[in-house]
């Protein structure tokens, strides 16, 4: 990891009194970001590398606060017409933020992602044939494991480059976990409960060959959703994932999941994620790939960016906003400085130029991600405006099954309803 | 409100009346004190109309349109009070609250009182012992409390570690079970007892010695005089902390905040009235609704205080009047 020097503080203090304005042809834009306080060293550094290659337009950027509160925050900046020029946003908004009318249209600048961007990305950042944002970083979904626990119960996994596709499926899993769980004593258990977690259940859709969204509406039916509960129920039930309990308690930091409290080795994450893991562990973790879908499915890979930048609609310097954009993210120079904060650089220029510089546990990261670059099929592009309460909703449902709550019919009723209430 | 706190403040008043007597060497000096008043009003009045009044109105207005923050708000008229009322979430999130402030205030009361009695007699460090109790209430609103609480009732916290040592095995995680989390956050809503128990402090100071006296010649016993002295000329104060005290449980959003991580749960066993209106306003982007939830919340609350001043009347003794 490299790190940057002094001037931080300064940038820092600019930062906070920032705003746009332009004085003498020169154009002041304003920026925004969420993270730890690596994350925003990086985001000055970015900025500070830019200001100093394209010294027509001069970019401050403000750190964003605390993560909790930031989307929160946005909206009622945008609101109150005091957002910033450049804006971080999850990938889940972007598509309120453009139905909104307050995502800049980048196209409309002449912005473009080259071929040395990944396609994935480029779908993702692509709403109605209009680029809507840059992508920050490309990131993929990872089954992080615990190889000690894994070892104590005589299992040993083989590297993700040598699994085979349906040496690695949910049965598989299902097959492993329950072992697990009898193997491990008593309050072990196989795997977190991920029946309640979003991204697990959009790659077992995925699998069946549809997407979790379809234009505005849900693109599955009740059975898949039904087949995806019952398949979580009876892992619990076998001891294979923890009780409802333990996994309730997984609702703030990854501090408290079952994976680094020791409670069971299987956690759904990203691959990035496993950098921050470790250090809370002391047995060593490893990465698998989701598992896949029974023989002869879709595979349902595809590289995402967790974390999107977009123009700020309402921006007083549209063009500067789009040229700084286009710049931060393509330039390698510029946008090498980001290094591998919200995952693998999205520009296979910039990825090129940042690998020597990086640790191995970080290159294994970068790794893992080009893997599953070359696996990916076509991404599901971003969730329609409305569907940010589904993921909740869809944990809720789980919950309610696992706590034996309500019937898996009644918490698959329930899910389709809060769906058509959301998406409209 | 007036007369039990001129009951209770004696020597406050005598300072007033000097402080009085005092100014009143200034009285040549009157004109233009009438605008010099205003003038020095004048900020706070800005601040009532910019800052309470204002918003007040904006949010009625509001409160009957669609507004997702990010596009200009659309009339919707009423629509949002009336679907609040089909909204399944919205009552679990009424029920939650009624449970929560039915459970708290009482028992919090109640420990509060028994507490202040306790430290109200002669015991050695009382003053340690009040600084102590009254600690809780300094902290527990705090985000750094509610991750504590996270810790003591979760599957292998404190408690659990506890009850361990008296065999007790396989015990659930009280914070994520549907069943008990609702009431670890009683208990915790318990335990900052501190305030209500200063309260009850400086009203038992205020009861004259004479009366106990009085009642020991009589051959009252402890229990007497604690239900015919201390009970009916503490009424006013147990009156003033039950008004408070309802009306910060109904608005308590923070500990289920932290300790669900915003959700409110496991399964909405935690979603309280403020957190269902901050994720509707700030996380569906539905503010709209959100403020017609907190209109409602308003009247709620109204409602109650409505009924606590008119039962009142039935209770509440003060002592100027009933001599």
């Amino acid at each position: 990891m490299f790190r940057t020097g002094g001037g931080l503080a300064a940038a820092y203090f600019l930062g906070a009194c920032g705003g746009g304005g332009s004085s003498g042809g020169k154009v002041s834009i304003s920026m925004t970001g969420v993270g730890s306080a690596e994350s925003y060293r990086r985001y000055n550094a970015q900025v500070k590398a830019f200001d100093a290659k394209y010294p027509k337009i001069t970019v401050k950027f403000e750190p964003g606060g605390s993560g909790a509160n930031y989307g929160d925050k946005i909206t009622t900046e945008i609101s109150g017409g005091s957002a910033p020029d450049i804006i971080a946003v999850g990938a889940g908004q972007l598509s309120e933020f453009v139905n909104r009318g307050v995502a800049l249209d980048l196209s409309q600048y002449g912005v473009k992602l080259g071929a040395d961007f990944n396609k994935n990305l480029i779908e993702e950042v692509t709403i109605d044939g209009k680029v809507r944002a840059m992508p920050q970083g490309a990131n993929a979904k990872m089954l992080v494991y615990d190889t000690v626990l894994l070892a104590k119960a005589g299992i040993k996994l083989p590297d993700y480059t040598k699994m085979a596709d349906e040496d690695w499926t949910w049965d598989t899993f299902a097959k492993i976990t329950t072992e697990l769980g009898k193997s491990l004593g008593k309050n072990i258990y196989g795997t977190e409960d991920a029946g309640g977690n979003s991204d697990a259940f959009e790659t077992f859709i995925r699998q069946r060959g549809m997407n979790v969204y379809k234009g505005n509406g849900l693109g599955f039916g009740k059975s898949d959703l039904s087949d995806w509960f019952d398949y979580w129920n009876k892992l619990r039930k076998s001891g294979g994932a923890v009780t409802p309990d333990i996994q309730a308690q997984y609702q703030s930091g990854v501090e408290t999941s079952p994976l680094i409290r020791g409670k069971a080795p299987f956690l759904f994450q990203y691959a990035d994620r496993i950098l921050g893991d470790q250090p809370l562990i002391k047995h060593k973790l490893s990465r698998l790939t989701y598992p896949n879908g029974p023989k002869g499915s879709t595979r349902a890979d595809y590289l995402t960016s967790t974390t999107l930048t977009m123009g700020n609609g309402r921006t007083k310097h549209p063009e500067q906003v789009a040229e700084a954009l286009n710049k931060l993210y393509s330039d390698p120079a510029v946008a090498v400085k980001f290094g591998v904060e919200t995952g693998a650089p999205a520009s296979e220029r910039t990825l090129r130029k940042l690998r020597p510089m990086l640790d191995a546990d970080t290159r294994a990261v970068l790794d893992y991600v080009e893997f599953i670059g070359k696996r990916a099929t076509k991404a599901p592009g971003v969730p329609p405006p409305g569907a940010s309460g589904l993921p909740d909703s869809l944990l809720r449902a789980n919950t309610a099954v696992a706590f034996g709550q309500k019937s898996i019919k009644d918490a698959v009723d329930g899910y389709f309803s809060d769906a058509k209430s959301a998406l409209g | 409100m007036r007369r039990p706190i001129a009951t209770l403040t004696r020597d406050r008043a005598r300072s007033v009346e000097r402080t009085a007597v005092s100014r009143g060497r200034f009285r040549g000096r009157t004109l233009g004190e009438g605008t010099t008043a205003y003038l020095f009003l004048l900020p706070w009045f800005l601040g009532l109309v910019g800052l309470t009044l204002g918003p007040m109105v904006a949010s009625l207005y509001i409160s009957l349109t669609n507004f997702s923050l990010l596009s200009a708000p659309q009339w919707t008229g009423l629509t949002n009070y009336t679907q609040l009322f089909a909204d399944p979430r919205y009552l679990q999130s009424l029920k939650v609250t009624f449970i929560y402030v039915f459970l708290s205030v009482p028992l919090k009361l109640a420990l509060a009182l028994l507490v202040a009695m306790i430290l109200n007699t002669k015991v050695r460090g009382r003053g340690f012992y009040r600084a102590a109790f009254y600690l809780p209430s300094l902290l527990a609103g705090s985000v750094a409390i509610a991750v504590l609480w996270r810790e003591i009732f979760s599957d292998n916290g404190l408690l659990n570690q506890v009850l361990g040592l008296f065999g007790l095995k396989n015990l659930p995680s009280w914070i994520s079970t549907p069943h008990y989390a609702l009431y670890t956050l009683v208990v915790l809503a318990v335990w900052e007892f501190g305030t209500p128990m200063i309260i009850f402090l400086a009203g038992l100071q205020q009861i004259p010695r004479d009366l106990y006296e009085a009642a020991a010649v009589d051959g009252a016993g402890r229990l007497h005089r604690l239900r015919n002295v201390t009970l009916p000329l503490l009424t006013p104060i147990i009156f003033f902390n039950l008004v408070m005290q309802i009306i910060g449980s109904f608005k308590t959003f923070t500990p289920a905040y932290i300790i669900s991580g915003g959700t409110g749960g496991p399964n909405d066993s935690t979603l309280f009235y403020t957190l269902y209106l901050y994720v509707q306003g700030f996380t569906q982007f539905r503010m709209g609704y959100a403020t017609a939830m907190a209109w409602v919340l308003m009247v709620i609350i109204a409602i109650f205080t409505a009924i606590n001043f008119f039962g009142a009347k039935y209770w509440v003794y003060y002592e100027d009047k009933g001599s």
